[in-house]
């Protein structure tokens, strides 16, 4: 990562941390390697024990279905993109 | 995995594709139609209603009539599946019609959104003159119309993957609403669309409805939650130019970026929990009045018309007061960004709409603005004005004059949407 790169990642972790102390919430960011690398550890474990999701590019919204039929919801501007397929005639429905 | 779970993981999901909304059940009520279509009432005389929030259900032909051949195979057509009609673009299933609570024989739908077919709902959900008829029972001389189904969603159609059918069905959606304009001899004005998600495209397309007498622009509050730039971008100056300097005025139509998900508790029925998120959609609003106002390009484009659409107007004054109070005590260092205070820009730049509110009406009127406040029924929604509209009117406006009255139904509509009577 460019240092660059590196600064508008900091900035975006200090601004989701900011905006939580308004509700007295202390957030944890991990930036550095060693803690990153835990952390999508972590995360790849949760998205391998999902069980359904639902995609809503209209929404930017993903949600994720756990076992136990509990949602979770991703807000991302781009995640829907990268999990819908191309359109395809109707032919192919 | 247990049967028990499946079957609580399916309940789950259904509640967030709102499935339940379309499906049959619900309430009728009963509605005595002959004492509800008298059209206006006497104390209305000289005065031309323009109901400002209202849904046209995209007819399943609105497309496939108008499509050029290359995109004959992806074009969004109805199916019916399941029982219930669906948008498809290609084989991309694009979500229900919308709703349309308002049954063929004039009865009306309660706790649902919507018919499962199109046949069920009144024909005037979708075609112009059923429509015209409704709207001369209701009282109504015109509406200010918007889209029903999400065909349209920007998101939706970014996530095509084919930018040159995304942008067509945007067209194609703009050439259906002013032909709708035209043939319902200017009373059904349809709020234009825009391909958001491509500069270019946006400004012709902006400019092009614009030279065919389109009346207003639809957008979303924060373009960036489905990838297209912020508003504080210049990627938007120079359609906000446009809108500025043409008088078009743009309209947030609810703010749908809350997650019903994350303010709702579990184990609600549909009913419970769309009761409250339809609440909260309201409000949301609140946050596109707060944007626009400490973003400062109210300052950079200061003849911007804004409507507040299907949000209401009660929680206004609130939402205004707590804003002078943020711009006081947390916005001292943008003071030279923010030439004005939070009622000034309300007073020279927005417009909001109440349908079946009473407090607001009666009381705010005066707080907010005479000239700042419209009249909608959201016809055929659930939850919109239907039936009661006159009696409603009567009950809000009756202790006004004839001259508040005609701004608030008439006037403050003709002047934001510069319409031709």
């Amino acid at each position: 990562m460019s240092n660059e790169e590196n600064a508008a990642v900091r900035a975006a972790a200090d601004r989701v941390i900011e905006l939580e102390e308004e509700l007295e919430a202390g957030g944890q960011a991990s930036v550095d390697r060693t803690a990153l690398d835990a952390a999508r550890a972590a995360l790849h474990k949760w998205v391998d024990e999902m069980t359904g999701v639902v995609v809503s590019p209209g929404l930017g919204r993903v949600t994720v279905l756990h076992g136990n039929g509990r949602p979770s919801t991703i807000a991302s501007p781009d995640l829907p993109y990268r999990m819908s397929a191309p359109v395809r005639p109707h032919s192919e429905g | 995995m247990a049967d028990d779970k499946e079957i609580e993981l399916a309940a789950s999901a259904r509640k967030y594709w709102s499935a339940a909304g379309y499906m049959p059940g619900g309430v009728v009520r009963e509605v005595d139609y002959a004492s509800q279509s008298n059209g206006l009432h006497p104390t209305l005389q000289g005065i031309k209603i323009v109901d400002c929030d209202t849904h046209v259900t995209e007819a399943p032909d609105l497309f496939t009539s108008r499509v050029a051949a290359k995109f004959k195979d992806r074009v969004p057509v109805v199916r019916r599946v399941n029982g219930v009609d669906r948008w498809f673009v290609g084989n991309r299933d694009f979500g229900s019609m919308g709703g349309n609570v308002i049954r063929n024989d004039n009865n009306k739908l309660l706790g649902r959104l919507a018919f499962p077919t199109l046949e069920e709902a009144h024909r005037g959900g979708h075609e112009i003159k059923p429509r015209l008829q409704a709207m001369d029972d209701m009282g109504v001389h015109a509406q200010i119309c918007y889209h029903n189904s999400g065909v349209t969603q920007a998101g939706s159609l970014m996530s095509l993957g084919d930018n040159e059918l995304a942008v067509e069905i945007i067209k194609m959606y703009n050439d259906a609403a002013i032909d709708r304009q035209k043939e319902s001899g200017e009373r059904l004005f349809t709020m234009a669309h825009l391909p958001l998600w491509d500069k270019a495209e946006m400004e012709k397309e902006a400019q092009r409805c614009i030279e065919m007498g389109l009346k207003g622009f639809v957008l979303p509050d924060t373009p960036e939650r489905v990838g297209v730039p912020s508003f504080m971008s210049d990627y938007w100056d120079a359609f906000l130019d446009l809108a500025n300097d043409t008088g078009m005025p743009l309209n947030f139509h609810l703010n749908a970026a809350i997650d019903p998900n994350a303010l709702t508790w579990q184990g609600f029925e549909f009913e419970q929990t769309l009761s409250v998120v339809a609440t909260m959609f309201s409000i949301g609003n609140a946050a596109t009045l707060g944007n626009w106002m400490v973003s400062g390009r109210l300052d950079k484009h200061p003849k911007l018309k804004i409507g507040l659409i299907e949000s209401g107007m009660g929680w206004v004054p609130f939402a205004i007061e707590a804003l002078e109070h943020q711009f006081s005590e947390m916005l001292p260092r943008m003071s030279t960004v923010l030439k004005r205070r939070p009622w000034q820009y309300f007073r020279d730049h927005f417009w909001c709409t109440y349908w079946f509110e009473s407090v607001g009406p009666r009381l705010l009127l005066e707080t907010l603005g005479y000239d700042k406040v419209l009249f909608e029924t959201d016809f055929p929604h659930p939850t919109s004005l239907y039936p009661g509209v006159q009696e409603h009117i009567l009950d809000t406006l009756g202790s006004y004059n004839h001259e508040v009255r005609k701004k608030v139904l008439e006037t403050n509509a003709v002047k934001l949407y510069n319409l031709p009577f």
